[in-house]
């Protein structure tokens, strides 16, 4: 499988919402159950692309298999800290694209944000790696 | 001044909404710079009162001076805990309002959620007394995570309490 990453496009939304579902859907590492209806993602992601916020996706082919994004959170105060988020399909773990998804999207963030935050299920070992890789620390723990 | 601690109800209102202007606007306490809108912040009480989140205030005669409130997290998975948010007028700080306020919701909250979380500026060390006092501890602290403040940047402390074991 030839997997390409690039920035997100609006068309991408339907192939978006499936990956982020299904990775919703495991119950292991995001806080949703489910992925938003679609309506909902597609208002999102052109938000996203309106205010230029670092949104990429990994595709094999037309389907999304991954995903990064730094967010910008909702109240002014917080603006220069971005929310990391980051998924990939099952299938597609353990080669490497974590890393990448991650290293290109904080490079795209650079100059946007002060900080980058990111939370983080503590059993997700993998994701806990790849953040220190990325130079994340630790700042705290809520049961 | 005789304040009293009560639920509110949508009445309320606006008098609750110039309350949290007026502290957003003192750039010390709260994340937001100024309160969203009246008709907003009326369909989030109201979505507050329908979901009997605890929730009191206090009262000078009709006016707002303070609140204590629950906030309730928006995804499922979170639903076994909740955020808690206070705020008191400066005129009526250090009577020991706060103390009143968080213990009434901590109660109203008690068999509802396992564990209550919060944020808290660092420089704000009334508040973390208070919170300190009522049993929640730190856990966690966030850099530099908000700015705007008359004094510039503060840490973001994360404070929780076990509601239930």
């Amino acid at each position: 499988m030839a997997v390409k990453i690039r920035p997100i496009t609006l068309k991408d939304a339907a192939n978006f919402r499936l990956c982020l579902d299904t990775v919703a859907k495991e119950r292991r590492h995001i806080y949703d159950y489910e992925a938003p209806p679609l309506p909902k993602i597609r208002q999102r992601l052109r938000k996203r692309l309106r205010e230029k916020i670092p949104h990429i996706v990994a595709v094999d082919g037309m389907r999304v298999v991954g995903w990064a994004g730094v967010y910008r959170p909702g109240v002014p105060s917080i603006w220069h800290c971005g929310d990391l988020s980051i998924g990939l399909l099952p299938e597609y773990r353990g080669l490497g694209l974590g890393t990448k998804l991650a290293t290109r999207v904080l490079k795209m963030a650079r100059g946007k944000y002060e900080f980058v935050i990111a939370a983080v299920v503590r059993k997700n070992k993998p994701a806990r790696k790849l953040f220190k890789k990325m130079g994340f620390q630790l700042c705290g723990t809520q049961k | 001044m005789t304040v009293k601690i009560r639920s509110a109800t949508q009445k309320d209102v606006a008098s609750y909404r110039q309350c949290i202007d007026a502290i957003a606007k003192e750039r010390r306490y709260f994340f937001e710079y100024e309160a969203s809108p009246l008709a907003e912040f009326r369909a989030l009480i109201r979505e507050t009162l329908r979901k009997k989140a605890p929730f009191l205030i206090a009262v000078d005669g009709e006016r707002v001076v303070g609140f204590a409130s629950v906030l309730l997290y928006g995804l499922p998975s979170l639903s076994h805990n909740a955020r808690i948010g206070i705020g008191i007028l400066p005129e009526y700080r250090d009577i020991g309002l706060g103390t009143k306020l968080t213990a009434g919701v901590l109660k109203m909250a008690r068999g509802k959620f396992d564990f209550l979380f919060l944020e808290v500026f660092a420089k704000n060390k009334r508040a973390r007394k208070l919170y300190m006092n009522l049993g929640f501890e730190v856990c966690g602290r966030i850099k530099k995570n908000v700015k705007g403040l008359v004094y510039g940047y503060d840490d973001v402390v994360l404070m929780q309490k076990q509601m239930r074991r």
